[in-house]
């Protein structure tokens, strides 16, 4: 968008120092100082993407996650903060989240969702329990009721076998028979006097006796047999019988603690069933650990009472995990991870060193950055999830299967088969918001197929808007807030004025405002702290904080300038040469940039009409460079060289650089140096050339003209400006101009010069102060011009190229023609 | 009425390598090391199981499975020797632990007239309160029976899991109280401070606490307490046990809570080993048959 009053000239007329920097008058913004502006921090120009994240986040289905892009210092973090409290603050409380024992598979804690502040309530309610259960059961197992019931069932199974062994033992005597102990058994021998029968005497016994004795022996090895098997049915029945005691017992001390911590959940299907999970498991369990050393214990050793360890591991499988409590919260959550690692995105599993191994419960299990945010939306950088191993996978697959599943890397990766935690996943419900640059957006657009389902919605930060008047003044809104958000001294309106033109400068356009809050932040704080705590801060703090700036970052700059002022560079800013021409280059460091000369020179020879760019023939020139040269050579072509073979061989060459040059704003320079070299007309070198051509001969717009105009300028001022130097820019560029002060002073005193050029011609004649020409109604250029110059000198090569071929050498009559058609030009050395 | 005292001269310990008796190994081993007396430890090859083997039918009914196996007397045989070798390695080690001198003998016949034979006066019997018996030791084994009964000098009765150790508490029961209290202090030696008395109850309950005070203070033995029994029953005996956190308990095996069925449950399952001074039970001890007869010197 044209400025209304940019004056426009002709087209070799130059610019008006007015039109080179558009100034800010602090008179037009509505306060004197910052402090009496609203402290509202705003954004500006950010629609695009204000208007996406509403979309974004307002959309409750799937894969409507948010990736955030744009430069650092847009005000990225800041709207979409801005944009998620407001979005949060209308939505309800999520849930807390709690991990239980399950008490029928150890290894798999189950999840469950309370309502909020309900967790933590359930945990202490669970906390109480178990002290009451701790004091309650060790008594009941000490009662006298419980001591008597125990001792009726164990005297009534100590009887029934010795009621057993006393009968056969009877028995045995009444028959005459001694049953004999041995360690692994017992042995029925007939007895006669005390003494046992030995084989000698019972042979004696008669036969009837002999069988009689025998079958006795028979028949009480089956008695015993059938007691000593009854044994361990008998053992077992009063093994069930001292369970189902202290099962009885157990329940009726503590049934009604557990009672009492239902009643305030009693709606909660989750905690109810887990209550009587714990109801059950109390009873089956509680005994064997606390029941009292020495006291009523299994007589034969079974269920040794508890240790300590066993006891406090006990009490711990009743805990309650509280993972996410939102009791003070206020609207769904709004989390932000600065380091998204794997864990603590997805949360993990501890683990406690003990006795030289590590062990783990559902206890140490550790909520991570999704479980906090479920329910509300995440904040994360983009570029540290990538960074992160198997962050950004793992983040991907959660939102995909909307499933929290805690589990460590190992065994999510299938490297690790060792038992460990397996949490019951979560069902999760949570709006992501990643924030990052372009680059990484077009990426992972390219190449990661899941990407754009999961992140449907781009919100995409414009790090320019327009400059218009009401865009100033809001800007400087936005400035004020800025100074007062960061607790600055106030500003001065010419401050934030001067601030405003950076932030043109910063776009690198005089009719665009830069978005990037960040630099400006930096600048902000730099003015306040050289204006050493007084306030306002003054404009002149603020150009002091920017040429701080500057001098800081301009060490390559100024080796260069030196470089060239001690002639160790060869850059000419007086006089006038053939085939030689100063282009203008922009050096990017950093976030500085400067422009800096370069020599650009042309020779010609006899030829088949190639022009040969050395900075590519070297691999130093780029693509676009390349491509600036051959349109160069369509060119030259085409206007000059329609009816005959080009005869020419050019080269062109970057002299004395040692990088790499790229871009095609150079390709009017070379043009100019090209045509000179061909006309052998000297050019100006007190001027400097920018801006690319097209294959008719406009000139094209540029980027950096700013810097490029300025790194001119800067050697002429230090080498003393002669008055007549100045530079080309492509005309298409003269709205962007935002120079600094000085040039634009030493424009307006008439010692430095800016031309808008929009043909090439316009600039032959600036260069050559000859009159480029145009071709007349006969088709020739003017006799005497310098079109006509270059034209005559490609024939007169054509006809010695041509002579060449037919074995002669250069024409005698070529060469006066050639001599003819020159004619020396105005003011050359 | 009462015999000139007999120093406790040895102790002699017989096993079968039952859990019981291994246990008494144990508290002989800790009595011997404490009163510095020697240990003879002595097994006794069971001629009765040897005789019944023999006999061409004889089956074994396996205590645990309750299996009928045949069973031969070179069977039997094998499995004493090892048994005899396994209880002198267990000597060996228990008593070189505490450096007791000690000798194994390994005896055959009938076990209740072999202990007897060899216990001398001034021996003190240690035993298992049962054998390999199929009772588990809910009652007393049969030969710890017959002895108990029997006369003779101090016994010790050990079941499994028990320890000896002090204090020892002294049932005051009877005429004969004065030689039981007698008897304790020996056996205590230079530790007879750790003695709780318990008097049985009788008309001269009251008067016996003092005389038994005065009896003490005779014997140049430092304060003791005394524990007025409620009942002579097994049950207010095992109460006071528990209460004075006994190691030990000291008695007279005529003690009314040792008779009948009850009392000798109580023996068979008692929380602490028992020491139990006898005398003969009547004008007219039953001579035990065995080789040697038994010696008939009560201590103290």
């Amino acid at each position: 968008m044209a400025h209304p009053t940019r004056p426009t000239g002709g087209p070799a007329d130059e610019l008006k120092a007015d039109a080179l920097r558009r100034e800010l008058d602090p008179a037009g913004l509505p306060f004197a100082t910052t402090d009496e502006a609203a402290a509202e921090p705003v954004v500006l120009g950010q629609d695009r993407a204000e208007s996406a994240l509403a979309v974004g986040l307002g959309m409750v289905h799937d894969g409507f996650n948010v990736y955030a892009l744009g430069e650092a210092g847009t005000g990225r973090h800041f709207v979409v903060e801005r944009a998620l409290r407001a979005e949060a603050g209308g939505r309800s409380v999520p849930d807390d989240l709690v991990y239980v024992h399950d008490f029928s598979d150890a290894i798999r804690p189950r999840a469950i969702f309370l309502p909020p502040g309900r967790g933590p309530e359930l945990r202490r309610a669970m906390d109480v329990l178990m002290d009451e259960v701790l004091t309650a059961l060790p008594a009941a197992f000490e009662s006298e009721e419980y001591q008597a019931r125990l001792k009726a069932i164990e005297d009534a199974f100590k009887e029934k076998p010795e009621a057993g062994f006393k009968r056969i033992q009877e028995e045995a005597k009444a028959r005459g028979l001694a049953m004999l102990a041995t360690p692994v058994g017992m042995v029925f021998a007939p007895i006669v006097n005390g003494n046992v029968l030995d084989s000698d005497d019972f042979e004696k016994l008669s036969g009837e006796e002999q069988a009689r004795v025998r079958g006795d022996i028979d028949e009480l090895q089956q008695e015993l047999q059938k007691v000593l098997r009854a044994m361990p049915a008998w053992d077992r029945e009063r093994r069930d019988q001292v369970r189902a005691l202290d099962h009885d017992i157990a329940d009726t001390a503590m049934g009604h603690l557990v009672d009492e911590v239902q009643v305030p959940f009693s709606g909660h299907r989750g905690v109810t069933e887990y209550l009587e999970a714990v109801r059950a498991e109390l009873i089956e369990s509680a005994p064997r650990v606390l029941k009292p050393h020495g006291r009523g214990g299994d007589p034969s050793g079974e269920g040794a009472p508890a240790d300590p360890g066993e006891r406090e591991g006990f009490r711990r499988r009743f805990r309650v995990n509280v993972l996410v409590d939102h009791a003070d919260a206020q609207g769904a959550p709004v989390v932000t991870e600065s380091n998204p690692t794997y864990t603590n995105l997805l949360g993990r599993v501890e683990y406690v060193a003990q006795m030289g191994t590590l062990v783990t419960d559902f206890n140490l299990i550790r909520a991570g950055a999704l479980h906090r945010a479920n329910g509300g939306f995440l904040l994360l950088d983009a570029r540290k999830v990538l960074e992160q191993p198997y962050a950004w996978d793992t983040l991907k697959r959660a939102l995909k299967s909307r499933q929290l599943r805690i589990e460590s890397l190992g065994q999510s990766m299938g490297l690790v088969s060792t038992v460990s935690l397996a949490p019951e996943p979560a069902p999760l419900d949570v709006k992501v918001v990643l924030v990052g640059d372009r680059v990484l957006y077009y990426l992972l657009s390219a190449y990661d197929p899941e990407f754009l389902d999961l992140f449907k919605i781009a919100a995409d930060f414009d790090d320019e808007m327009p400059r218009t008047p009401a865009q100033e003044v809001a800007y400087a809104s936005l400035i004020a807030a800025l100074v007062k958000g960061a607790g600055l001294a106030s500003f001065h309106a010419d401050a934030v004025a001067v601030v405003i033109e950076h932030a043109a400068r910063l776009a690198g356009d005089a009719e665009r405002l830069s978005t990037r809050t960040g630099p400006l932040m930096d600048l902000l704080r730099e003015a306040a702290f050289h204006a050493g705590g007084t306030a306002p801060v003054r404009a002149e703090h603020v150009r002091h904080a920017l040429e701080q700036q500057r001098y800081r970052a301009g060490r390559v700059r100024e080796r260069l300038l030196d470089a060239v002022l001690r002639r160790t560079l060869h850059i000419d800013t007086e006089g006038a040469r053939v085939g030689q021409i100063n282009g203008l280059s922009v050096v990017q460091l950093g976030p500085s940039a400067f422009g800096h000369p370069s020599r650009i020179t042309a020779r010609v020879r006899l030829g088949r009409g190639e022009v040969t760019d050395i900075e590519r023939e070297v691999e130093l020139g780029g693509p676009l460079h390349s491509k600036g040269v051959l349109i160069l050579a369509g060119f030259l072509g085409a206007r000059y060289a329609v009816d005959h073979p080009p005869a020419l061989a050019a080269t062109l060459v970057f002299e004395q650089t040692y990088g790499g040059v790229d871009g095609d704003s150079a390709s009017s320079a070379e043009l100019y140096a090209l045509l000179s070299a061909i006309a052998e007309v000297p050019l100006r070198q007190d001027l400097a050339v920018t801006g690319s051509v097209d294959q008719h001969g406009n000139v094209q717009a540029i980027g950096g003209v700013n810097e490029k105009i300025e790194g001119f300028f800067a050697l002429c001022r230090e080498r003393g400006l002669t008055g007549t130097q100045g530079v080309l820019i492509p005309a298409a560029n003269a709205p962007q101009l935002m120079l600094e002060r000085d040039v634009v002073d030493a424009v307006r005193d008439g010692r430095f010069h800016v031309y808008p050029v929009a043909r090439v011609d316009d600039g032959v004649a600036l260069l050559s102060g000859m009159d480029a020409g145009e071709r007349g109604a006969s088709g020739a250029f003017p006799e005497g011009s310098f079109n006509a110059l270059v034209e005559a000198r490609l024939q007169s090569m054509a006809a010695d190229l041509a002579a060449f071929g037919n074995g002669g050498g250069r024409g005698d009559r070529a060469d006066k023609a050639r001599r003819k058609a020159r004619k020396p030009p105005k003011g050359s050395t | 009425m009462s015999a000139p005292p007999v120093r406790l001269r040895r102790v002699v310990v017989a096993l079968d390598a039952s859990p019981h008796s291994l246990a008494a190994l144990q508290a002989a081993v800790d009595l011997a090391s404490a009163r510095k007396l020697e240990l003879l430890a002595l097994f006794v090859e069971d001629l009765r199981l040897l005789q019944a083997t023999a006999l061409p039918f004889a089956h074994e009914v396996g205590a645990f499975s309750g299996s009928v196996r045949p069973l031969d007397a070179a069977q039997t045989e094998r499995r004493l020797r090892d048994l005899a070798t396994r209880v002198e390695a267990l000597v060996a080690a228990t008593a070189g632990r505490a450096a007791v001198p000690w000798t194994f003998r390994v005896r055959r016949g009938d076990v209740f007239a072999e202990i007897l034979a060899s216990a001398e006066a001034g021996d003190l019997l240690s035993l298992g309160a049962a054998g390999w018996s199929p009772m588990r030791g809910r009652a007393l084994g049969e030969t710890a029976g017959r002895l108990v009964q029997g006369v003779g000098g101090p016994m010790l009765l050990a079941r499994r899991g028990t320890r000896l150790r002090l204090p020892l508490l002294v049932l005051l029961e009877g005429e004969r109280w004065r030689e039981t209290l007698e008897a304790a202090t020996d056996l205590a030696g230079e530790a007879a401070g750790a003695l709780v008395l318990a008097v049985a109850p009788g008309p001269a309950q009251a008067a016996r606490e003092g005389e038994a005070r005065a009896l003490l203070a005779q014997l140049g033995v430092g304060p003791t307490r005394v524990r007025l029994l409620a009942g002579s029953g097994p049950s207010p005996l095992r109460a006071v046990v528990r209460r004075e956190h006994a190691g030990a308990l000291l008695a007279p095996a005529s003690a009314a809570a040792f008779r009948g069925e009850a009392g000798e449950r109580l023996l068979a399952g008692f929380d602490v080993p028992v020491i139990l001074i006898r005398w003969g039970p009547s004008a007219a001890p039953a001579r035990p048959q065995a080789a040697q007869g038994p010696r008939k010197s009560p201590l103290g």
